[in-house]
């Protein structure tokens, strides 16, 4: 049987994975303010299918979290005691990071070109945000490889 | 800090009480993957689990987990 912390692994990926697709869904979003008309359905359309299958991916994990844990299994799958968690922290850090540069530059594209949207620059930081996160996490929690020891 | 890596010998002490990765991470309450990637050096652990580790095999905590210099 899974133990609750090998499922919180498992969780954390999968949110991780939607998170992805959901960044990409906002890069998809930011990215018809800059395209051609005639791009702009196909666009629309990848980020209406990044979006479903990014919450397909999120949603039972989170409705699985409120329903099916004791308050002993609860303590275990939010204990910050793990290698997981410690990649979540390290993904939030560069997501962090990235998006603080992303603001200075698109500080930088709105002083260039003022006409564009505001929805542009939203969805462009949430883009940078979830994607930075997403790709740090799921760099950084792979397997380790059987050969490498120490002791 | 001194250029230390902190060394273990998790695999060890796993092996000779016959425990896979995934009962010494039940055992603690701990996932695999977190055994795992303390065996190999890519995760230290908080001094938490390396007392919960040394607590169930009975041993002190520097009988598992050691310092060494970086470059000897």
């Amino acid at each position: 049987m899974t133990s609750i912390s090998d499922r919180k692994d498992r969780h954390a990926s999968l949110i991780a994975l939607g998170g992805l697709l959901l960044g990409l869904k906002y890069f998809a979003d930011a990215a018809q303010a800059l395209a051609p008309s005639d791009l702009r359905s196909t666009l629309d359309a990848a980020a209406l299918v990044l979006a479903l299958t990014g919450v397909l991916l999120i949603v039972p994990v989170l409705i699985w979290k409120v329903r099916h844990l004791s308050p002993r299994e609860r303590r275990v799958y939010f204990s910050r005691e793990s290698f997981t968690a410690q990649v979540v922290a390290r993904a939030q850090v560069a997501s962090w990071n990235a998006t603080l540069l992303a603001l200075f530059g698109l500080d930088i594209v709105y002083r260039g070109t003022p006409t564009l949207p505001v929805e542009f620059f939203v969805q462009a930081l949430l883009g940078v945000a979830l994607t930075v996160f997403a790709a740090v996490f799921l760099g950084l929690n792979r397997e380790p490889s059987e050969g490498s020891t120490h002791g | 800090m001194d250029d230390v890596t902190l060394q273990n010998r998790v695999r060890v002490f796993r092996a000779e009480h016959r425990m896979s990765q995934s009962d010494l991470a039940e055992a603690i309450g701990v996932s695999r993957k977190t055994v795992s990637t303390i065996e190999v050096g890519r995760f230290t652990p908080s001094t938490v689990i390396a007392l919960l580790i040394a607590r169930h095999f009975d041993v002190p905590v520097e009988d598992i987990f050691w310092l060494e210099d970086a470059d000897p």
